[in-house]
C-alpha cells in the first residue's frame, strides 16, 4: 500500500508541512488579564500594545512563588486595548474556531458533534494560549494537599478563602493551583487601528 | 573587541533558525524572528519558514504585508503566513529553493521559481536563498538593536551532500546579502554535533571513545542527511574526523506527515465522509499533531482526528475520525523506517518514457535502505583511502562485511523528536551489526544546526574548543574530451582528472603537475566539472576514464584569460590547474602561469547546457 502512496508524495510536496505554520499562533492581553500579567513582569508590559509583540525577559516558572511587587504601570490607552483585545479573538478564532464555537447552538447538537468540534477548540485554542502566555501554575503543589504561605503572600496571586489566624505562616490546603501568564507575545497589526476603527475578528470569505 | 558575537544561521529546505553567540563562555540563544504571522498581523517566531509567497494583485492591502524595516511593502510574503497562503494557492509558492541549489540540470542563477506554475514574476533559487538571508538579518537587527551586523562572524550551514558549486551559490547568497567575505560554511551534520558537545560539555568524553565511529542522521523536513565521524587520541586528546557524508536525499518529515494523511483521507472515504482540498491541509496538520501525540505516550492504542469545515459551523460539519497506532505503524515505522536487510539498497525507479524535469524526490521512500547504502559507500571509500583506512589500523574487524558499522548515532531533526523512531534506527543498526549502537544523548533535534553554527563560529574566533577535521567531502575532477577520432553514432567518453581529493584539509593547496594546458590571451575557456564522494582513493592527477559514468556533474568552470602584459595577444599561455581550500571552506581553482607566479580564478559558470 505504502509503495503506491508514497510515489504521489513527490507531486504533491508543494503543501508538505505547511500547515504547521497554522498552528503557530499567539494569545493575547485582554484589558483585565494585562492587568494581571503586568504585575509578574519585569518591566512595565504594557504602555503600548506594540510592547506587547516583544520578547521579554521573563521570569522562569521555577521561580519563588512571591513575586517582589512592583508598580502597576499605567494601564493601556483604550484603543490599544481594543486592538489587544480584537487580536487575541482574532488568534482565537483563526486557530481554534473559539468564536464559530460559541456562536453556534450547541443544544442543537449530539454530543459526538460537540466533543468532535471541541477537539479543535482545544488544539487550536490551546496553542494561542501557550505561545501568547507560557501559563504555569501559581502554586507548584499538588491541589487538595496541605500548603503552607508566608504571611504576606501576594493576595494577587493567591485568594485565601477563610479566616487568616495571626502567625508567621499560612497555614491551608491548596483548591486550586492558578494559572499565570510567564509572558504576554501578541502578534501586532502591521497598519495601527485608527481612532474609532474596530477591526473584524474574523473576515467573510469569498471564493471566486 | 571587533567582531564581537557570532551568528549561526541555519538556511533550511523548509524551515531556517539564527542563533548568536555572544562570548565564548555565554550560551548560545536562538534569536526570535519577526515575520507577518497573518492577514495584517505581525509576530515573532522562532524560526523563518523558508516558504515564499507571491500574492494575487488585490489579495490583500499592501499595508496587510508591511514589515517594520520596510520602507515600502514587498511583493511578497516570507515565513510562516507565506507558507499558510501558499497551501491554498501553489502555484505562487516558492519551497525548497535550497534543493534547486544542488541540482545540475538547472540553472540555480535564472528566474523558475515558483516551479512549473504560470505566475510572473518569477525569482531564481539563488534570490530565494538571498530574500530569506536578508529577512533573517533584518529581523535580527530588529530584534537585537544592541547588534551591529558589520562586527559579527557569521557561519552559514549547508548539507554535507552539497557538492562545490552548490556551496558556491550558497556563499554567493550571503554575498549578495550583504555579509562579505568572511562567511564560514558549516555543514549541517557537523553543526548538529558542535551543538551536542555545547549541550553536554565535559560530559562528552564519557558518551564516546577514541574508535569510535559516530553517525550523524539528520531527517529535517525535507531532506535527509548522514555524515560520519571517527574518533581517535592524538597526544592525550581527543580528535574527530569527518569521514564520510551522504547524498542530498529529497525525503523527510514532511513526507511522512503527508503519507499519514492521504491513509487518514482514503480511512474517512470509506467511512463515507469526503473532504475538500482545504480541509486536506488541515488534516495534514492534524495527522502530525496525533503522530506525535501516539509517539510520546506508548500506551495509548489510537489518537482522535478532527477536522473542521469551512464555513461557520463548528458542530454541523466537523468531520472526526482516528489514527490508530496499527496505522501509525504501518505508514511511520514500518514504512519510512521499515526493518530492512543489511543487503537493502534504495530502488532506483527507472520509468519508461518522458519523466517530468523537477527536483529528484527520492523514490524509494524507505530511509533505512538509503542509511544502508551510505554505510556501504562509507566502508568502500575509507578501504580505498589509505589515509583514511589508517584510522581504523587497529580495528581491521571493521572492513568485514559491507556495511562501515558506527559505534554510536546522534540524530537531529523535529522526526527525531519521537523517540520511538530513534529506538528503530538504533535497532535496524544492531541487526545489521550483531552489535550494540549507542545513542548519544542530549539531543536538540530543531534548532541544533543554527546553534552548533554560532558555537564553532565562536570556537574558531577564541581556538577554544574542540574542532572536526573535516576538509574537501567529495573529490573534484576536471573533464578533458578525449582526442579520439568521430565515430557517427558513438559518444566519446570523457575523462576526467582529480584536482581535489575529497578530505584535502582548509587551508590547503594542490598543483596539478601531471597536465599542462596552453591557454590563449583574450579567448574564454570552459571546462567541465565533475565531484564524487564515494572516490576518497582518488589523489590529484588520478585519472577516470569515463566522467559521465562514474562521477556526478557539477557546474561547469570558465575563464577568461586577459590579455596579458608584456605579451603578445593571442599568445599560448603555458599553465598549471592549482586549487585552494580556503580556511573559510571554499574552494577556489586557479590557473598558475608555469613560468612567473601570475594566476588566474577559475569562476563557476552560471550557463548550462
Amino acid at each position: 500500500m505504502i509503495g503506491g502512496m508514497l510515489a504521489v508524495l513527490a507531486g504533491v510536496l508543494g503543501i508538505a508541512g505547511v500547515i504547521d505554520a497554522q498552528l503557530a499562533l499567539s494569545l493575547g492581553g485582554l484589558g483585565g488579564m494585562l492587568a494581571v500579567t503586568a504585575a509578574f513582569l519585569p518591566k512595565p508590559a504594557c504602555k503600548h500594545s506594540c510592547e506587547n509583540a516583544k520578547p521579554v525577559a521573563v521570569p522562569e516558572a521555577a521561580k519563588p512563588v512571591v513575586p517582589v511587587q512592583p508598580a502597576l504601570p499605567p494601564a493601556p490607552a483604550p484603543a490599544a486595548r481594543e486592538e489587544e483585545a480584537l487580536m487575541l479573538m482574532t488568534l482565537l478564532q483563526e486557530k481554534g474556531r473559539f468564536v464559530d464555537f460559541l456562536m453556534d447552538d450547541i443544544a442543537a447538537y449530539n454530543d459526538a458533534q460537540v466533543g468532535a468540534a471541541a477537539r479543535i477548540i482545544h488544539q487550536g485554542c490551546k496553542t494561542v494560549v501557550v505561545e501568547a502566555f507560557k501559563p504555569v501554575a501559581v502554586a507548584g503543589s499538588a491541589e487538595n494537599a496541605p500548603i503552607s504561605l508566608p504571611q504576606d503572600v501576594s493576595r494577587e496571586q493567591y485568594k485565601l478563602v477563610g479566616t487568616v489566624t495571626a502567625g508567621t505562616e499560612i497555614r491551608g490546603r491548596l483548591l486550586h493551583k492558578g494559572w499565570k501568564p510567564t509572558q504576554v507575545k501578541l502578534p501586532k497589526r502591521t497598519r495601527p487601528l485608527g481612532p474609532d476603527e474596530l477591526p473584524v475578528i474574523t473576515p467573510a470569505e469569498v471564493q471566486l | 573587541m571587533k567582531q564581537s558575537f557570532t551568528v549561526g544561521i541555519d538556511l533550511g529546505t523548509s524551515n531556517s533558525a539564527v542563533a548568536v553567540c555572544s562570548s565564548p563562555k555565554s550560551p548560545v540563544d536562538c534569536s526570535v524572528v519577526t515575520q507577518i504571522v497573518g492577514r495584517g498581523q505581525i509576530g515573532t517566531k522562532r524560526g523563518l519558514a523558508s516558504a515564499l509567497f507571491f500574492p494575487h494583485e488585490g489579495q490583500f492591502t499592501p499595508d496587510m504585508l508591511k514589515l517594520p524595516w520596510m520602507a515600502a511593502p514587498a511583493g511578497y510574503i516570507i515565513g510562516t503566513f507565506a507558507r499558510e497562503a501558499g497551501a491554498q494557492d501553489p502555484d505562487r509558492l516558492v519551497h525548497s529553493a535550497k534543493s534547486w541549489l544542488c541540482n545540475p540540470n538547472s540553472d540555480a542563477t535564472s528566474a523558475t521559481l515558483p516551479w512549473n506554475s504560470e505566475i510572473y514574476p518569477k525569482i531564481s533559487p539563488l534570490e530565494a536563498s538571498r530574500l530569506y538571508l536578508e529577512h533573517l538579518l533584518a529581523s535580527l537587527r530588529n530584534e537585537n538593536s544592541g547588534i551591529d551586523l558589520s562586527e559579527c562572524q557569521f557561519v552559514v550551514t549547508v548539507p554535507a551532500s552539497f557538492d562545490e558549486s552548490a556551496r558556491h551559490l550558497t556563499a554567493l547568497a550571503t554575498k549578495q546579502a550583504g555579509l562579505g567575505d568572511s562567511v564560514i560554511l558549516l555543514e549541517e551534520p557537523l553543526a548538529a554535533f558542535y551543538a551536542w558537545l555545547d549541550t553536554v560539555g565535559p560530559d562528552w568524553r564519557k558518551q564516546i571513545h577514541p574508535g569510535d565511529v559516530v553517525l550523524i542522521c539528520d531527517v529535517g523536513g525535507g531532506t535527509t542527511d548522514f555524515s560520519l565521524l571517527a574518533v581517535r587520541e592524538e597526544a592525550g586528546e581527543l580528535q574527530l574526523d569527518r569521514i564520510s557524508v551522504g547524498e542530498h536525499i529529497l525525503l523527510g518529515g514532511d513526507n511522512m506527515d503527508l503519507a499519514l494523511a492521504y491513509v487518514l483521507r482514503e480511512q474517512m472515504e470509506t467511512e463515507g465522509k469526503s473532504i475538500d482540498d482545504w480541509q486536506f491541509l488541515a488534516l495534514i496538520h492534524a495527522a502530525r499533531i496525533a503522530k506525535e501525540s501516539l509517539y510520546e505516550n506508548p500506551e495509548r492504542p489510537e489518537a482522535p482526528i478532527a477536522v473542521p469545515s469551512r464555513g461557520s459551523s463548528l458542530f454541523a460539519g466537523t468531520l472526526a475520525t482516528k489514527l490508530t497506532r496499527e496505522t501509525l505503524d504501518a505508514i511511520i515505522s514500518d514504512g519510512f523506517f521499515a526493518r530492512t536487510a543489511a543487503n537493502e539498497f534504495p530502488v532506483e525507479q527507472t520509468s519508461a518514457g518522458l519523466q517530468e524535469f523537477g527536483l529528484p524526490y527520492a523514490s524509494d521512500a524507505v530511509i533505512s535502505k538509503h542509511l544502508c547504502q551510505f554505510l556501504q559507500h562509507s566502508l568502500r571509500n575509507t578501504k580505498a583511502n589509505p589515509q583514511l583506512a589508517s584510522l581504523f589500523a587497529s580495528q581491521p574487524e571493521r572492513f568485514n562485511g559491507e556495511l562501515l558499522i558506527p559505534n554510536a548515532i546522534l540524530f537531529n531533526g523535529g522526526v527525531f523528536r519521537a523517540q520511538p523512531l530513534r529506538q528503530r534506527v538504533v535497532e535496524i543498526i544492531d541487526s545489521w551489526a550483531g552489535g550494540h549502537v549507542r545513542e548519544l544523548r542530549g539531543a536538540d533535534y530543531d534548532l541544533a544546526v543554527a546553534k552548533g553554527a554560532a558555537r564553532y563560529g565562536m570556537n574558531k574566533r577564541s581556538g577554544q574548543g574542540i574542532r572536526i577535521r573535516a576538509g574537501a567531502s567529495r573529490s573534484y575532477y576536471i573533464g578533458l574530451e578525449s582526442s579520439l577520432p568521430a565515430i557517427p553514432g558513438y559518444k566519446p567518453p570523457i575523462k576526467a582528472l582529480c584536482v581535489v581529493p575529497q578530505g584535502m584539509e582548509e587551508g590547503s593547496e594542490a598543483t596539478l603537475d601531471q597536465r599542462e594546458f596552453a591557454l590563449m590571451t583574450g579567448t574564454t575557456v570552459q571546462f567541465r566539472f565533475y565531484s564524487a564522494n564515494s572516490r576518497a582513493g582518488d589523489k590529484v592527477g588520478s585519472v577516470v576514464s569515463d566522467a559521465e559514468k562514474h562521477l556526478d556533474p557539477a557546474s561547469r568552470l570558465e575563464m577568461t584569460l586577459p590579455v596579458v602584459e608584456g605579451m603578445p595577444e593571442k599568445t599560448a599561455v603555458p599553465v598549471k590547474l592549482h586549487a585552494r581550500l580556503s580556511e573559510l571552506g571554499v574552494l577556489e581553482l586557479w590557473m598558475q602561469h608555469t613560468r612567473s607566479e601570475r594566476r588566474w580564478r577559475l569562476d563557476y559558470s552560471v550557463r548550462t547546457e
